[in-house]
């Protein structure tokens, strides 16, 4: 009877380990998958590195920001739309992927901003929901292809792959664009010498000056030769500005292209293995293979005999009483 | 009766896993073909020629090596042979030089025994030897494909398996010593 408990003991801790090896071994194969997913925005990252100019640089207001997320969706977006085929969505939290295109890692939010933004829009509608119900452009809904990164931000929110939350594409959240010497469109906000707009007059200018169009006065005006001046204080300050706006601006090309040859190593790597993965030269899978075929024969032979000796004993029993019964008669 | 049914049945069951599993490992990998096994051999150009053998003498580790590579989506391996990636550095030109074979003890299955400071030779099909001293072992993953790249000149990269389930790899890296 005891024999009976140890086997299926045995048979079940087998079981496991023959469902749980594919698994195990199968994830080498999904990590080749990611891999091969990663590299699509590396492509975009690159291409991003090259356009940016040193001027956007300079500049650290807000709406150079609002520009360079904008810029950096917009790749992110096309990236996504040439590839929507290609992506697998992910469940689990998975630091420093780097999916967005700009290389930066958004799933850590270092600057602990919490939850940002109320609005239920959902400008983009139900194209990315990507195995989500609906609804993925709202706070804490369940769209985008990083399921495991979703910060519950409306708009530019911190998940790196920029999915759940707008898109990346902070539509509503932009400063109006300005005409630079025009009125804008609501027209608050005056011409480039600060005239009111005049709403009467398809928000003109005072001087007449229409949407969109330079500022009158400099329009009407002849350009006048000014002769030149000793610097004063302020164009030194800006000339120093101007130096460490170079430097800044030499700071950022060459981490620019510390990125690029970081990237061209990698290329490189992957010429030379023309492999994602390293090739599996242990012989686990033999050994499990043969372990489970032997114990399998071994089970197979001791329910045999077990069976064989019942069916032996049954018939020759029969065959003993029988002989009795007519030695008996 | 029926407990006996039941230890055939299972015992059918896993004999057909077995199956499955070797049918599995068979074709993972892919063969060496002949024409690979003398390529190594005979392959030199300008000078510049292919790692002809490999021995690690504190890991008791002395193997012929063959042209493999990644060939069809699958690597090619081999049961006597250690194997090296034709498109990593060849003996001589100053790059990295890949070699990788099956873990196993008249192959890579000492390599684990290898610490840093020991000695590689690398022969050539000109007879020429290449000493390196090994200043690296890590353990990886089988998708940290670039952590077996260096910067370094004249290095010679070796990895096989490692782990219950191989699921690590075991690299050894060696720079030439002059």
């Amino acid at each position: 009877m005891q024999y009976h408990k140890f086997v299926a003991i045995f048979v079940i801790v087998v079981l496991i380990a023959s469902v749980l090896y594919p698994l195990s071994a199968n994830g080498s194969s999904q990590k080749e998958e990611h891999n091969a997913v990663e590299s699509e925005p590396n492509e975009a990252n690159v291409s991003h590195n090259n356009d940016t100019k040193p001027q956007e640089h300079q500049d650290s207001n807000n709406s150079h920001n609002d520009n360079k997320k904008s810029h950096e969706d917009k790749q992110h977006d096309s990236a996504l739309q040439s590839n929507s085929n290609t992506y697998i969505a992910q469940t689990t939290p998975d630091e420093g992927d780097n999916r967005h295109p700009s290389g930066k890692d958004r799933s850590e939010e270092h600057g602990g901003s919490q939850d940002q933004g109320k609005s239920q829009s959902d400008p983009d509608g139900k194209e990315n929901a990507h195995g989500g119900t609906s609804g993925q452009d709202k706070p804490m809904f369940d769209g985008g292809f990083d399921k495991g990164d979703q910060d519950g931000n409306n708009g530019c929110g911190n998940d790196d792959d920029f999915e759940d939350d707008n898109n990346g594409n902070c539509k509503g959240h932009n400063p109006p664009q300005k005409n630079p010497g025009g009125c804008d469109v609501n027209g608050s906000t005056g011409d480039k010498n600060g005239r009111p707009c005049d709403p009467g007059k398809n928000n003109a200018s005072k001087n007449g000056c229409l949407h969109g169009e330079p500022d009158c006065d400099e329009k009407n005006e002849e350009p006048k030769e000014k002769p030149k001046e000793e610097p004063k204080p302020k164009d030194k300050e800006n000339e120093k500005s101007k130096d460490e706006n170079s430097t800044n601006i030499s700071i950022v090309i060459n981490v620019n292209n510390q990125i690029n040859n970081q990237q061209s190593t990698q290329q490189m790597t992957s010429q030379t293995l023309g492999a994602s993965t390293l090739a599996a030269t242990g012989d686990s899978l033999f050994r499990l293979a043969l372990v489970l075929i032997i114990i399998g024969i071994s089970s197979f032979i001791v329910g045999s005999f077990f069976l064989f000796r019942k069916a032996f004993n049954k018939v020759f029993s029969r065959g003993y009483q029988s002989y009795l019964y007519l030695y008996e008669a | 009766m029926k407990r006996e049914i039941i230890l055939i049945t299972v015992g059918i069951i896993l004999i057909a896993i077995g199956a499955f599993l070797l049918v599995r490992y068979q074709s993972l990998s892919l063969p060496l073909s002949k024409s690979d096994k003398n390529s190594a051999a005979s392959e030199s150009i300008g000078g510049l020629s292919w790692p002809q053998w490999i021995s690690i003498p504190n890991s008791k580790i002395n193997a012929q090596i063959a042209a493999g590579g990644y060939k069809e989506g699958k690597w090619v391996l081999d049961d006597n042979f250690a194997l090296y990636l034709p498109t990593s550095g060849k003996l001589g030109e100053g790059g990295n030089t890949i070699l990788y074979a099956h873990t196993r003890e008249r192959l890579f299955g000492n390599l684990k025994k290898t610490s840093v400071g020991d000695l590689i030779i690398l022969g050539d099909a000109n007879g020429k030897m290449y000493n390196y001293s090994v200043y690296s072992i890590e353990y990886i993953k089988p998708y940290q494909t670039d952590m077996i790249e260096t910067n370094l000149k004249d290095t010679v990269t070796l990895f096989t398996c490692d782990g219950w389930f191989d699921e690590n790899r075991l690299v050894v890296k060696a720079k030439i010593i002059i």
